[in-house]
């Protein structure tokens, strides 16, 4: 994973180099390497446990690494404290002081840096109108709505015009649509600044919607980094394939490897796939498709629609019944359960003049996908 | 930012100092004490034996010593069972009320007790209170003699320590979730076993430390025992006292008071015990 | 059910406030040696205060209070900061150790100060005394403190240092304007510990410096005393303002 991690651009902003954090003999971290990119926004994506925070922790200084090395800005500042460091962070608590106004809040960087109270007042003003909370000076923060609170945290951070802004979760504690809301203002505001931003989140949909690349943290390791197309379009192993979305997973046999492709035998198909892996003959891999990939039609359509029939051998086809369909609103998945043995899931979109679920259970299918549209991985156990 | 270490290491310093100084070294003082021997010229005469221990343990100390633990004993009982009960009523008072009636819990807490032990005597006194609504009642004829009695002392000691058992028993109910209660009560169990299956145990830590607030000082407070009690010493803190301040043997008053220590950090472990059964961070 | 534990409560009330109330009526009352009532006088209070050994004994009390109140709040408060915010080796037995100072009978404490002055070859008397009563109150105040540091999001602090405050100013602008509450609560219930004290005094000061708390103990032992029944009224009066107002700054917190 490692050359994945470290592609070589001009000067990261932030670099991390075969960093391993152990707290109490488990390692949190294990020989992880990372570049930021200046001007990035950059989401650190895993399940609670997977040393994401960690990692931004040991950005910010509040960690040191038990081994490797982080550098800010070309500079090494392993062992160097947070308030010596040009990166700010949001905390998922917010973490603002209680004891203060909103004002205060905002000015303590400033204040910190014993700059003169006219400008710290402008300063505060102008980053106050950014967030959109104008005239909040005077209020108490503990008044504040949790949407307001996360504002006011996010200005006390970017006053301070850090080289790199660190979001812990900082969406987490807040409802479904101000969530969504805040996702964009982060990302305009992101654009806006031209500021460094990592994001830590445990959600794949946030991840995907606010970032130009994305990491994939499993188990103190980094699984994936790319842009979010690239990593939900070709994960680089099951883990990761899970992790961001459904996915089925069909068992095959490679027959005979090639360029960039491979000879595959699985559930009556042999046929060629798009491999980006070395196989050899006799290898056991895995087809992973998408839901929405996937087309069922019955048999009995097949046969009764020649057309249908043409177009739907050309890709690739299993047979299979289906076991039950599951209606999710906008659309409907499909369970089938393959003749070859194992289950995959179809998601359909209701035709637009007939709102009822098409399959019946029992029904005998053809699932299709268009060829390339599958990722062969190697077996794991 | 540049005195930054020094700030951190000065006040840690000073903390791990201060402690060494003013709570170790004199504890480790009283420890060694104990062990040694005493001369007209020294209080204490350098040696180790565990003479003061066997001393402590011959008949008119040994007598001294249990008589005062039973008194304090019974002082803490006393001060339980009418405590427990005070303290639901208060814990179940609704809320403006309720500060006010803690208020007039908190401020007898925060009294002088040798104060409040003087306005005890004005209570028992011969031609006191007590005698003389008796009296006027017509149910004794002559004042009854309540003064200098282990009685008296008794009396004293609950007045006095009554409100160290009231607050942490009133912390630990008003601390308890009455979901417990419901629940237990929803399974089937009777009022009775409610209580002694569930609310006893929730509120185990609150007890043990009312009992340790009550029962350590009941051994100690010699001026209690003094001015109700009479010239009769009846606590192991007078005993400790005159070792110290009359008798002048220094190791036997300190073998008495490791004696009070062990009793002391054996009601401790107790509490953690019971405390860490209900999953809380003791201490 | 509901007369039985109002009427239990009642009783409870009346056991803890008869005697005071007794005591405060007497300290009112014209005859000097009998208990019988024979009409409202201040003399006792007019004598209480032309006694100027006593007020001596008083003024003292008052110094050593206030003195050991701010000692004690000062150290309490940067010895809960130690424990909240930094690891080092003997963290824990630190605050094991402050639990017990506080659970620990007077005496225990009285003798072992005692033991400590004598070892050092310190003459009793004002410094030892105020040496005695710092120790009594730092774990109280300690604790407070710390109970309310552990109730804040840790997060706040890291925060602090994230926007460039070092370690002092951790302390000056964040930590201690969000304790400054339990700091002040502190001061006040070492000031009434440190004046409601008579063991730990009775070992720990010479008779160069004589305390009202032991005055009192020496008086109280001679029997009943009208001017005693002043003093305790005048006591029992600065106890009940000491404590209203450090209910009043707990209250201002929430």
């Amino acid at each position: 994973m490692a050359d994945i991690a470290t592609q070589s651009t001009p000067e990261p902003v932030v670099r991390l180099r075969n960093v391993t954090k152990i707290y109490d003999g488990q390692h949190a971290l294990r020989d992880v390497s990372l570049d930021v990119h200046r001007g990035e926004f950059l989401t650190i994506l895993g399940p609670s446990g997977c040393g994401k925070t960690t990692i931004l922790r040991l950005m910010a200084g509040f960690e040191g690494a038990t081994s490797g090395s982080v550098a800010i800005d070309g500079r090494d500042v392993t062992g160097l404290p947070p308030e010596r460091r040009n990166v700010n962070t949001v905390f998922q608590s917010y973490a603002l002081f209680p004891h203060m106004n909103v004002f205060d809040n905002v000015a303590f960087g400033l204040r910190m840096k014993r700059r003169p109270a006219a400008e710290i007042a402008r300063e505060v003003g102008d980053t106050l109108r950014l967030v959109q909370l104008e005239g909040f000076e005077g209020r108490m923060v503990g008044k504040l709505s949790g949407g307001q609170q996360q504002r006011v945290a996010i200005a006390r951070a970017i006053i301070n015009r850090p080289l790199v802004l660190l979001l812990d979760e900082p969406l987490s504690a807040l409802d479904y649509r101000l969530r969504k809301q805040m996702q964009l203002d982060l990302k305009h505001l992101q654009r806006k600044l031209g500021i460094t931003f990592v994001l830590v989140t445990h959600d794949q949909e946030e991840a995907f919607s606010m970032s130009d690349r994305v990491v994939v943290m499993n188990n103190g390791h980094i699984e994936q980094i790319g842009t979010p197309v690239s990593v939900y379009e070709e994960p680089c192993n099951l883990y990761v394939a899970r992790f961001v979305g459904e996915i089925n997973i069909i068992d095959a046999e490679v027959v005979e490897p090639g360029e960039g492709r491979a000879r595959v035998r699985a559930q009556g198909l042999d046929v060629f796939m798009r491999a980006g892996h070395a196989f050899k003959a006799g290898d056991k891999a895995h087809i992973l498709l998408r839901p929405e990939d996937l087309r069922v039609e019955t048999l009995k359509d097949l046969a009764e629609d020649p057309e249908l029939e043409d177009a739907f051998s050309r890709g690739r086809s299993i047979f299979g019944s289906v076991e039950e369909t599951i209606y999710k609103g906008a659309t409907y998945d499909v369970v089938v359960r393959l003749d070859a043995g194992g289950v995959v899931t179809a998601t359909e979109f209701f035709n637009e003049d007939d709102e009822t679920v098409y399959f019946r259970a029992g029904d005998r299918v053809a699932v299709s996908w268009v060829e390339g549209w599958e990722v062969v991985l190697p077996y794991e156990k | 930012m540049r005195n930054d270490g020094f700030f951190k290491r000065a006040v840690i310093i000073g903390t791990v100092g201060w402690m060494a100084v003013f709570a170790f070294v004199p504890n480790i003082l009283v420890f060694l004490a104990s062990f040694c021997s005493t001369s007209s010229e020294n209080f204490i005469e350098p040696g180790f034996s565990l003479h003061n221990f066997a001393r402590l343990m011959d008949r008119t100390h040994l007598e001294i010593l249990l008589s005062s633990l039973r008194l304090s004993g019974l002082v803490t009982f006393i001060c339980l069972v009418t405590a427990y009960p005070f303290a639901a009523i208060l814990a179940r008072t609704r809320k403006p009320l309720r500060g006010t009636l803690l208020l007039l819990v908190v401020i007898p807490f925060w009294t002088n007790s040798l104060v409040r032990t003087y306005a005890m005597t004005a209570m028992l006194n011969s031609s006191g209170i007590v005698n003389n609504v008796l009296m006027s009642l017509g149910v004794i004829d002559a004042p009854l003699a309540m003064m200098y009695t282990p009685g008296a002392v008794v009396l004293g000691l609950v007045y006095t320590l009554l409100p160290f058992m009231i607050l942490p028993l009133y912390a630990a109910l008003e601390r308890l979730d009455r979901r417990y209660l419901e629940a237990a009560r929803d399974l089937g169990a009777s009022p009775w076993r409610a209580f002694w299956r569930v609310i006893v145990p929730l509120t185990m830590p609150g007890i043990v430390s009312g009992c340790m607030l009550v029962f350590l000082p009941g051994i100690g407070m010699f001026y209690v025992s003094d001015v109700l009690g009479g010239a009769k010493a009846m606590l192991l803190g007078n005993f400790i006292r005159d070792q110290f301040l009359t008798t002048r043997d220094w190791p036997l008053g300190a073998a008495a008071s490791v004696t009070l220590t062990v009793l002391m950090v054996l009601m401790l472990l107790l509490y953690w015990k019971s405390a860490a059964r209900l999953g809380k961070e003791a201490a | 059910m509901r007369t039985l534990r109002t009427v239990y409560a009642g009783l409870v009330y009346l056991f803890l406030y008869l005697p005071l109330a007794v005591m405060v009526a007497y300290s009112f009352n014209s005859s000097r040696f009998s208990m019988a009532w024979k009409g409202v006088t201040l003399d006792w209070y007019v004598k209480l205060f032309g006694n100027s050994s006593l007020m001596q004994a008083a003024l003292h009390s008052l110094v050593i209070a206030v003195l050991s109140a701010t000692c004690s709040s000062i150290l309490g408060t940067l010895v809960a900061m130690a424990l909240h915010r930094w690891r080092f080796p003997s963290r824990k037995v630190i605050r094991t150790s402050l639990f017990v100072m506080m659970m620990s009978p007077d005496i225990v404490i009285g003798i072992s100060l005692l033991v400590l002055f004598m070892a050092l070859s310190l003459p009793l008397g004002f410094w030892t005394l105020l040496m005695a009563h710092v120790t009594l109150c730092v774990p109280f105040v300690a604790i407070t403190v710390f109970g309310r540091l552990h109730g804040f999001d840790p997060h706040v602090v890291e925060a602090a240092r994230d926007l460039g405050a070092g370690e002092y100013e951790v302390f000056r602008y964040v930590v201690l304007p969000m304790v400054f509450p339990a700091v002040l609560a502190g001061w006040f219930l070492s000031f009434t510990l440190s004046v409601d004290d008579v063991i730990i005094s009775f070992f720990t000061t010479g008779p160069t410096f004589e305390v009202l708390p032991l005055r009192i103990y020496s008086m109280v032992r001679l029997g009943l005393k009208p001017e005693v029944n002043a003093l305790c009224a005048v006591m029992i009066l600065i106890t009940v303002v000491a404590v209203m107002l450090s209910q009043r700054f707990l209250k201002e917190k929430q």
